[in-house]
């Protein structure tokens, strides 16, 4: 079996992206999907993840605009990809549009006592609308406060489990980043608010399955 | 006495949970698994919205490695 390993998607006006490193360009109507040929689905190993972490940082260190894969994106023909991205093809490009030029930076919150125990749902549908209800209640952090005027787009995630109660995704323009993490390490370190800063990095947590 | 978190270990010991290293390898298994372009409805279904993250490493793995299509080959 031959496998099509999606590593990005970025607009085809970036050219000679990903030269030397042995990736595939699977074109359609205005998008790119790169892609690492592999003889079967990769296994998810520690070091295989590392591995495709540091490829996705690589091309997006090189181009302004890149939508990282998920690990294990797999197809089986490049007629297939070509398939998905030509569907996908309008909310790909907004995607694309939205984090050219900007960087993603991950604020994570430190719990403040117990996790609150999810009530049991009847049915699966409705421990996912209990699920998705509870992503939106995640409130602004007076961290969060502080940097806000550089995010241009974000995204939440709630956590019920762990020492870690929100991820906040934040979009911000490349060269707001380093006042970004000046800001926000300056808030961590004054309220004391456990709380911990990553990025920046490519947007993983702005592609179009999720609403923009 | 020595404080306890809610989750029977101490702040130090907590913080240390996300700290340093481990502060890099939760964003990457985090990154990698639980966001990015998704263009396989499958996918989607079977890690998104979990919080894969803060589970032990292995059982992490084992958890994406049942949403691989290899995986729907086993018994």
């Amino acid at each position: 079996m031959s496998a099509w390993v999606l590593v990005a998607i970025v607009p085809e006006a970036a050219g000679g992206l990903g030269d030397g490193l042995a990736l595939e360009r699977v074109k359609t109507r205005g998008l790119v999907g790169l892609v690492k040929r592999a003889s079967s689905t990769p296994r998810p190993t520690l070091a295989a993840l590392r591995r495709h972490e540091k490829l996705v940082r690589r091309l997006w260190e090189q181009t302004d605009a890149l939508l990282p894969a998920r690990f294990g994106e797999v197809f089986e023909t490049a007629a297939a990809l070509r398939r998905r991205l030509s569907d996908e093809r309008p909310k790909l490009l907004r995607a694309l549009e939205a984090v050219k030029g900007r960087a993603q930076l991950t604020l994570r919150l430190g719990r403040d006592g117990e996790p609150t125990p999810s009530p049991p749902a009847a049915t699966g549908k409705a421990y996912l609308l209990a699920r998705a209800e509870r992503q939106k209640l995640v409130e602004l952090s007076p961290i969060e406060a502080r940097v806000l005027r550089f995010v241009r787009a974000s995204r939440r995630r709630r956590l019920d489990h762990g020492p870690v109660a929100a991820a906040l995704h934040h979009l911000v323009d490349r060269p707001d980043v380093e006042a970004y993490r000046a800001a926000a390490l300056a808030a961590i370190a004054e309220t004391g608010v456990p709380a911990w800063l990553s990025g920046p990095g490519p947007a993983w947590a702005f592609g179009p399955e999720e609403p923009l | 006495m020595k404080p306890k978190s809610p989750f029977g270990v101490t702040p130090r010991a907590k913080a240390a949970i996300v700290q340093e290293d481990d502060a890099a390898l939760i964003d990457v298994v985090d990154s990698l698994l639980n966001q990015g372009v998704v263009l396989n409805g499958e996918l989607i279904l079977g890690v998104a919205g979990v919080d894969l993250v803060y589970l032990r490493l292995s059982a992490l793995l084992c958890a994406a490695d049942r949403v691989l299509p290899n995986a729907k080959k086993r018994p």
